[in-house]
């Protein structure tokens, strides 16, 4: 048996999907097929540098309510929940800040890390707002209606792709196994349990950080090493943002790798993890991770005994 | 023999009896408790679930990256895995920042 797959650029970088064995309803090499173009079909409705995209039109929509697509209503719906449980520090709802920070369009280059480092501000915990937007947000599932206050705007973010990967893993659980990786942040899973090794790569450019083996369950990255660059007054800047300013969050932490049961879970515990800083980041990583810190050094996180994301 | 011996005859044998029942009964129940636990243990062995290879709680410092295999990379096999069904059919896959 040959596992099938492709690699392909999507989400303003690579993503990729891999199977291994023929299921009832596809064969392997079909299903890489159609999870391609499904990613790459999601990837143009959920991009906020196209303003034909659906999220760029929704966010710019003056309309309180706005009827979407079904998957941009489970998206909206993971804001608000992620932003619950995690207190308001993971908000996609920033949009306005983000932008105002400077990233308006896809940033492919990125500033060297040690730099940036140099350059950046003390070091301080990310908190959230005290009044959120994502709070007023409504999900109403029957009509895939959005009701939010008029200028509340989604950034689909790293949310968005790991959403997106539990989704096509729900397609692709009945061939023996699968890895669906949304620049970077993995799903594994399939019938048969097969574990696979997973490379945590090195932010600074090093050799592989870590690895370890995993049969199922979600693997994100989040970071300060991509999609960085120095601002109009020479500061650096990037697209984690500290919701109660509005600005790049330096909390001492460089990049978190995150398991969890799905893609989403591990996506948000990355970077609920970056964001808390050193002192609270290994309490967001139940089911294990690895945390890089501003010297370069890590922490691997293993999991508690009390939780198992495989 | 006397009355009381033939009583006490008749309790023996209730006893050796009795004894007999409980002895068939214990090792019955040993043999059904070896086969569930045993069919418990293969069940999850051939599930890709090695219970001697759950991960435990640890928190390992590395103060720089050691590495130990051909991608130089340390290998840690307690996060959440399941090493017991690796497999060389499926390609390995790399988390990182995008």
């Amino acid at each position: 048996m040959t596992e099938a797959g492709d690699t392909f650029a999507c989400f303003g970088a690579k993503a990729g999907v891999r199977v291994l064995g023929d299921a009832e309803e596809a064969t392997a090499a079909q299903a890489v097929r159609d999870a391609r173009d499904t990613l790459l079909d999601l990837h143009a409705r959920f991009t906020r540098f196209d303003p034909g995209s659906e999220l760029s039109r929704l966010n710019a929509d003056p309309r309180e309510s706005v009827r979407v697509s079904t998957m941009m209503a489970l998206f909206a719906e993971a804001v608000v929940s992620v932003a619950a449980y995690t207190g308001g520090l993971v908000d996609a709802t920033l949009l306005g800040a983000i932008e105002r920070a400077g990233y308006r369009s896809d940033l492919r280059g990125s500033v060297p890390l040690p730099l940036a480092i140099g350059l950046a501000p003390p070091r301080r915990p990310a908190r959230p707002r005290p009044s959120a937007a994502w709070e007023a947000i409504g999900v109403d599932r029957l009509t895939h209606t959005i009701t939010r206050p008029p200028g509340v705007g989604l950034d689909s973010g790293g949310l968005a792709k790991g959403l997106f990967a539990d989704v096509l893993g729900e397609h692709l659980a009945g061939h023996a196994s699968f890895a669906v990786d949304c620049a970077g942040d993995l799903l594994l899973g399939g019938r048969d349990g097969i574990v696979r090794r997973i490379d945590v790569a090195d932010p600074f450019g090093g050799p592989v950080r870590h690895t370890f083996p995993l049969a199922s369950g979600g693997v994100a990255t989040s970071g300060i090493g991509r999609r960085s660059w120095l601002d109009a007054d020479g500061r650096p800047a990037h697209h984690l943002l500290d919701p109660s300013t509005g600005r790049p969050a330096f909390t001492g932490i460089v990049q978190v790798t995150a398991i969890a049961p799905t893609a989403l879970e591990a996506e948000v515990r990355s970077k609920a993890a970056l964001l808390s800083g050193p002192e609270r980041a290994e309490a967001w990583l139940p089911d294990g991770g690895v945390v890089v810190f501003d010297d370069a050094s890590h922490v691997v996180v293993a999991a508690a005994a009390s939780s198992a994301a495989a | 023999m006397t009355p009381a011996q033939q009583e006490g005859q008749r309790r023996l044998e209730a006893l050796r009896r009795r004894a007999h029942r409980i002895r068939v009964w214990v090792a019955g129940a040993a043999i059904a408790v070896f086969l569930a636990m045993f069919a418990t243990v293969y069940v999850q062995m051939a599930a890709g679930h090695d219970p001697a290879l759950a991960g435990s709680p640890a928190t390992a410092v590395i103060s720089a990256a050691t590495t130990d295999d051909d991608t130089g990379a340390e290998v840690e096999s307690t996060a959440g895995a399941d090493s017991s069904a690796s497999s060389s059919q499926v390609a390995p896959m790399t988390t990182q920042q995008s």
